[in-house]
């Protein structure tokens, strides 16, 4: 059972600001890179390829930390922790839709060989001040 | 570790970082935070017994998220060790509250300690590493 995200955390996911998602690296260590994100009503999702490291650290231990804030105000902020679940299927869809959210087109950059994953984190933990 | 121009440019900017540190059972901790970089380290600010900066204690591996806002396909990721100490005279937060702010930072709040977390960067990645 997942938490409600109030308006302010809402607002801050819907628009076009980059998350950097925090994950575990397999001799405990953390590990972060910039992701482009979208909302599907409490659940963050944002896109992976099957064999890159945040991929391969998420099999292992899909416990994440997402932090996000407004590009404009950046002291309007938002931490989300939780488990996600990696799933295979509309990771194509997903990432064309979040290309057109960030770049106003679809995404060409994957090589013919990349599975695209839909990484669907469901908050257990949610701070900042926008929270 | 030598950080390059680019990433130099990143961290020299007022680019706001994400400070990611783990919590005791293992899982990741991130937050947002003013950066300022001393050479080849990085700096920030946060007070004594705070969450990141218990983490940090128990363990000091750390990693930073940072891109350019504007042109945030521009980012690097910095990883390393983090040591800590007091920030005496408030040396290293009035620096940073005068790179983002423009003016001195206020005191700690009584009864609290500022401290200075130092990352050594042991790994750089990202479009501009």
């Amino acid at each position: 059972m997942g938490l409600t995200l109030n308006d302010a955390s809402r607002a801050l996911l819907d628009a076009k600001n980059f998350a950097t998602i925090a994950t575990i690296n397999p001799d405990g260590s953390p590990q972060t890179s910039v992701v482009w994100i979208k909302r599907d009503g409490d659940d963050v999702l944002m896109s992976t390829v099957v064999g890159r490291k945040k991929d391969k650290n998420l099999r292992r231990d899909p416990r994440v930390s997402v932090s996000v804030f407004d590009l404009a105000q950046p002291y309007n902020y938002v931490e989300i922790r939780g488990t996600v679940q990696l799933v295979e299927e509309g990771g194509r869809e997903l990432i064309d839709e979040l290309s057109n959210k960030y770049t106003g087109a679809d995404y060409t950059n994957d090589g013919p060989e990349a599975v695209r994953v839909v990484v669907r984190l469901t908050p257990d933990k949610i701070t900042g001040n926008a929270a | 570790m030598i950080l390059n121009t680019a990433v130099q440019a990143l961290l020299d900017g007022k680019n706001y970082a994400v400070l990611c540190t783990t919590n005791p059972d293992g899982s990741p901790q991130s937050s947002v935070i003013w950066v300022l970089r001393d050479g080849d380290d990085l700096l920030f600010s946060t007070l004594r017994d705070r969450r990141k900066e218990r983490n940090l204690r128990r363990d000091p591996r750390a990693s930073v998220s940072i891109f350019d806002l504007a042109d945030p396909e521009a980012y690097a990721e910095i990883r390393g060790t983090v040591t800590i100490t007091e920030d005496v005279g408030l040396v290293v937060g009035h620096a940073l509250s005068r790179k983002y702010e423009g003016r001195d930072h206020e005191p700690a709040p009584e009864g609290h300690v500022r401290v200075v977390l130092r990352l050594t960067p042991t790994k750089v990645t990202g479009h501009v590493a």
